[in-house]
C-alpha cells in the first residue's frame, strides 16, 4: 500500500543538523518537511499551525525538553505523532518519553535509513523503536523496578537531566524558568527520592540506575 | 591565523585564560575508570579528552597554550576547534570562567 504524503516537522536545535534530516528525509518521494523548530516554544507553535502528521523531536533542547513539549502536543491533540530522535539511548529517557505518549524512540547513532522506516512506521500510528533502545529496555527489568518506585513528576526528571549534564542549579533554573530556590526544593525532593545525602551520592545511584550522567565530550578520543 | 577564542564570550582577547570555578574539583574515580568533576550538585564523568582540557583549566594557560598542550598529548594538530567547542559549553555549563 502506497502512503499518501506524510508531513514532518523537525525539531532540533542545531541547523545543520536540522538541514541533514531535511535532506534525507526529502529524497523520499513519500515525505516532505512541512517545517522546523530550534526550541521547545517555537516547535510548540509551529505545530499547531502546521498540524504535521510527525514530529520528528530531539530530546535535548534550550528551555523546555523535547519530553516536556511532547506532552504539551498531546495535551493539545491527541492524535499527535511523535517520534523521538535524540543522542540519548539510556532506558530512563526512552521510557520518559514512550510515558510522554512519544509513539516512536530512534537513536542518532541509528543507521540513516532507520529514521525514515521509524517516520514511516510512526505516521502509520506504529510504535518504531530502534535497535539499541529494544535492547536497553529488554535487559533492563532491575532498572524498571529501581526507577518505578521513585515515581519522579515530569519537573523532577527534567531537573536530574540536567544535574546529571553537569549544569548548577542557578543554570538549571534559568533554562527551566523557574526561581533558583525552586528547583532548590526539587533537587532536594530528588535526593529524598533516592536515598541520597548529597550530590555526589545522587550522581552515582543515577549512573547505576542508567541514567548515566554526562561524558563531556570532546571530538578526538 | 584565526583568533581560537572566538565563539567564547567570555574569552574574546587572547590572553584570556581559562579556570575551573571555586566549587568544582576534579578527580580521578577508581570506580568508574576515569577522571570525575565534582561540584555541590553532583558528580559529571569527563572522557580522557575532556579531562585534559580540564586539568589544564588553572588560570595559569591561555587557550593557545592549552591547545598546544593538548595537541601535543594526544600528537595531532587541528584540535583548536573541538577544544574551543568544550570550553564554550564547559562555560555555558558552569564549570569554568576565565580570567583577562
Amino acid at each position: 500500500m502506497t502512503h499518501p504524503g506524510i508531513s514532518v516537522l523537525l525539531v532540533d536545535d542545531h541547523a545543520v543538523v536540522r538541514e541533514g534530516y531535511r535532506r534525507l528525509l526529502e529524497s523520499e518521494a513519500d515525505l516532505h518537511i512541512c517545517g522546523e523548530a530550534a526550541d521547545a516554544t517555537q516547535a510548540y507553535q509551529r505545530f499547531c499551525a502546521l498540524s504535521p502528521n510527525v514530529v520528528v523531536m530531539d530530546v535535548s533542547l534550550p528551555g523546555a525538553s523535547g519530553v516536556e513539549v511532547t506532552r504539551r502536543m498531546l495535551a493539545r491533540s491527541s492524535a499527535a505523532r511523535i517520534l523521538m530522535f535524540s543522542v540519548h539511548d539510556e532506558v530512563i529517557f526512552v521510557r520518559h518519553a514512550l510515558n510522554a505518549g512519544a509513539l516512536g524512540y530512534v537513536t542518532k547513532a541509528s543507521a540513516p535509513e532507520m529514521l525514515v522506516e521509524a517516520v514511516r512506521a510512526v505516521a502509520r500510528g506504529t510504535r518504531y523503536l530502534s535497535a539499541d533502545v529494544i535492547q536497553g529496555l529488554a535487559t533492563s527489568d532491575a532498572l524498571r523496578e529501581a526507577t518505578s518506585g521513585r515515581s519522579l513528576s515530569a519537573r523532577e526528571f527534567e531537573v536530574l537531566r540536567l544535574l546529571m549534564q553537569g549544569y548548577t542549579l542557578p543554570i538549571i533554573a534559568e533554562k527551566l524558568g523557574l526561581s533558583e530556590k525552586t528547583v532548590a526544593n526539587h533537587q532536594s525532593v530528588i535526593r529524598n527520592k533516592f536515598g541520597a545525602n548529597n550530590g555526589v551520592q545522587l550522581a552515582r545511584m543515577a549512573d547505576r540506575l542508567g541514567m548515566q550522567f554526562s561524558t563531556g565530550a570532546v571530538g578526538f578520543t | 591565523m584565526k583568533d581560537t577564542s572566538k565563539g567564547l564570550s567570555e574569552s574574546d582577547s587572547e590572553s584570556a585564560r581559562p579556570t575551573l570555578r571555586a566549587l568544582f574539583r576534579l578527580q580521578f574515580e577508581p570506580a568508574q575508570d576515569a577522571f570525575v568533576l565534582l561540584y555541590p550538585e553532583g558528580m559529571v564523568k569527563l572522557n580522557q579528552s575532556a579531562s585534559e582540557i580540564i586539568k589544564r583549566c588553572d588560570g595559569t594557560r591561555g587557550v593557545k597554550q592549552l591547545v598546544a598542550e593538548v595537541e601535543s598529548t594526544f600528537n595531532r594538530v587541528g584540535l583548536a576547534h573541538p577544544i574551543n567547542a568544550f570550553l564554550a559549553e564547559a562555560t555555558a555549563r558552569g564549570w569554568v570562567e576565565w580570567i583577562a
